[in-house]
């Protein structure tokens, strides 16, 4: 009976970190491994009661218009396939339901709609960048700021193998956490 | 016999003796067949209480101090504070089950610090490298990982915060557009816990209030988890599932006070009877009404068909082992799933949705006056008042329903009210006198 209680204690031990772990080695092999993208995005700032506080992330260019591929509706996830654009920011070339045999991909959601012209609304997974929760409504306002310049904000994603991590969130070639402090030093300083 | 029974029996034997009521030998005899017995002191409640309060304290306050620090935290740093709560839940539950496994503070306080921390540590995680929401898989996840838990240490808390996952679980995979099947799944993973301690200590507190949290977390979760997909059919799978608990209480906790199978069958049973009276519920229900739009999930309603069906066995299963058991009592309550099913085909055809609301007010009114009649004849002023309780309930809602103008309604429910006061009193002092003319 005690023999069986620790081992019982053993397999819900090892349960319990394996879980965290293997949550950590997949992402830390994107990360190291992965191909980086840039994904422009604008932003919203929801607060999530289980999971801390982060600027939503509203991915641009994620709607294919004119298209004339497969009728996805949402129902299971398919694969996009990633290229780039004139300005070295990241565009959906194509979505499938099978995976690639090459390229750099991500496992998506897709969505046609519209009538004689149809269009392909892609939902890519990532949807939030965590941040401290007294800097998060400072990192909205300056996304409203940036959104409207040239260079606007993006994110840095590490794709391989369908899945992505996001590296840093970045205004204009900034990462947010640097530019935040840049914009304190510069209230500091102000009369 | 409930331990508190007891005390207040042996507490009663002096005066019995000293009355003359039954002989010094009978007293001792008594005491002989109960033998010694040690109720649960208030002192030691309340340092349970505080465990787990001091520990769910401490483990939240950790959590947001570094919350509030993360973000001058390099990754490998954070990804290390993400094990930290875990690892700390473990050594704590490890060490409980070494020295101190027979302390229930400790137990109670162990168990939901690393309920707590399993959580936190997925969720810190999640943080670090910016995991996209999904709340149902977390929650799913979450559960699962604190199952063998509540076996290890036996904690009535851990499976508390465990019945209420279930259910946040359930709702958020329904609002997603899923489906919540797995909420069965996660109950069976805790029925055999739930059955050892029926079997070990039936009537000890911590089971009983997790008798309460069964309850509530079927009626609730039941509701929750139906697609829905032909509608109406909850219907005739509540009236099933409150005359189990009924049957079940009656059959299983006949002598225990306080125990939650009864009281909810038997409010249960009154409450929805009560809803079929009223005529919204039996309108557009059936096939010609079967649901097909993206919120449903067709394959999963397969799920409500079987739970009704099982639901109703379960009844009519406890039903015949009440009436082979000569219990009578129980058939009123036993009949009102079957009711609500021929309710239901009833109202599925056209022109026929009036006639439940007939079987209703008939059932309720035959109910009332059957459970008033039972409390007069077993002494038991509390059932007696159910009895009234449910007919005053009756009533009231039958004159909502009419057409009669205010004041004819406030003098109804005047000589209602005065009814109601009325047979109390009468009750209360034939209750006292019935007592006081017992032969010595």
């Amino acid at each position: 009976m005690i023999m069986s209680r620790w081992a019982l204690f053993a397999v819900m031990a090892v349960a319990q970190l394996a879980v965290p772990f293997s949550m950590i080695y997949q992402r830390e092999q994107i990360l190291s491994q992965g191909a980086p993208y840039k994904f422009r995005c604008g932003p919203v700032d929801p607060y999530d009661a289980f999971r801390g506080r982060y600027v939503a992330l509203t991915l641009l260019d994620t709607t294919l218009e004119h298209w004339k591929g497969e009728p996805f509706n949402g129902d299971r996830p398919v694969y996009a396939l990633l290229g780039l654009d004139e300005q070295g920011f990241a565009k959906i070339a194509d979505v499938r339901y099978t995976k690639p045999g090459s390229g750099d991909y991500l496992r998506v959601t897709a969505y046609a709609f519209g009538g004689d012209d149809i269009s392909l609304q892609v939902t890519l997974p990532f949807d939030r960048y965590y941040m401290d929760e007294f800097q998060a409504p400072a990192a909205e306002i300056a996304y409203r700021n940036e959104a409207r310049s040239e260079e606007g904000a993006h994110v840095v994603v590490r794709v391989r193998k369908g899945e992505g991590v996001i590296e840093g969130l970045y205004l204009g070639d900034t990462p947010i956490e640097e530019y935040l402090l840049q914009e304190a030093a510069k209230a500091g300083e102000s009369p | 016999m409930n331990p508190r029974n007891i005390v207040w029996l042996y507490g009663e034997l002096p005066r019995l003796v000293q009355a003359g009521v039954i002989p010094e030998d009978a007293a001792e005899r008594i005491r002989y067949h109960y033998g010694p017995v040690q109720p649960v002191a208030p002192a030691r409640l309340a340092l349970l209480l505080c465990s787990v309060l001091g520990t769910a304290l401490i483990g939240g306050g950790v959590l947001l101090l570094l919350a509030h620090n993360w973000e001058f935290f390099g990754r490998p740093l954070r990804v290390f504070l993400s094990f930290l709560p875990l690892v700390t839940g473990q050594a704590l539950v490890g060490f409980t089950l070494w020295r101190k496994s027979g302390s229930a503070p400790w137990r109670e306080g162990s168990s939901i610090l690393l309920a707590l921390a399993i959580g936190a540590s997925i969720a810190l995680i999640g943080q670090t490298y910016h995991i996209p929401g999904n709340l149902a898989n977390f929650l799913f996840v979450w559960l699962l990982l604190g199952v063998p838990l509540i076996y290890l240490l036996g904690s009535v808390t851990a499976t508390l915060f465990y019945f209420a996952g279930m259910l946040g679980w359930s709702l958020q995979a329904q609002n997603d557009g899923g489906h919540a099947l797995w909420y069965w799944l996660l109950l069976a993973a805790v029925l055999p816990f739930l059955g050892n301690l029926y079997q070990q200590r039936r009537n000890a507190p911590g089971t009983l209030l997790l008798g309460w949290a069964l309850c509530i977390n079927l009626c609730v979760g039941f509701g929750i988890v139906l697609e829905k997909v032909l509608p109406g059919l909850w219907i005739v799978g509540y009236a099933a599932l409150v005359t189990c608990f009924y049957l079940l209480g009656r059959s299983a906790y006949q002598d225990t006070p306080g125990q939650p199978f009864t009281v909810f069958g038997a409010v249960g049973t009154v409450i929805l009877a009560l809803v079929f009276t009223f005529d919204f519920g039996w309108h557009e229900i059936g096939y010609a009404y079967y649901r097909t739009n993206g919120r449903y999930v067709e394959w999963a309603g397969i799920q409500d068909y079987v739970l009704t069906v099982a639901f109703l066995a379960a009844a009519a299963a406890l039903a015949v082992r009440a009436a082979s058991r000569r219990d009578y009592g129980a058939m009123p309550w036993a009949v009102f799933p079957a009711l609500a099913t021929v309710s239901y085909v009833i109202a599925n055809i056209e022109g026929g949705e009036d006639i439940p609301l007939l079987i209703f007010n008939l059932y309720l009114l035959v109910l009332g006056i059957i459970i008033l009649r039972s409390g007069i004849r077993e002494g038991r002023l509390k059932v007696a008042n159910g009895g009234l309780a449910a007919l005053a309930l009756l009533f009231t809602c039958r004159f909502f329903d009419s057409d009669l103008g205010f004041v004819e309604r406030g003098i109804a429910f005047i000589v209602l009210g005065v009814g109601f006061l009325g047979a109390n009193l009468w009750l209360s002092r034939k209750f006292s006198r019935d007592t006081k003319e017992m032969p010595s």
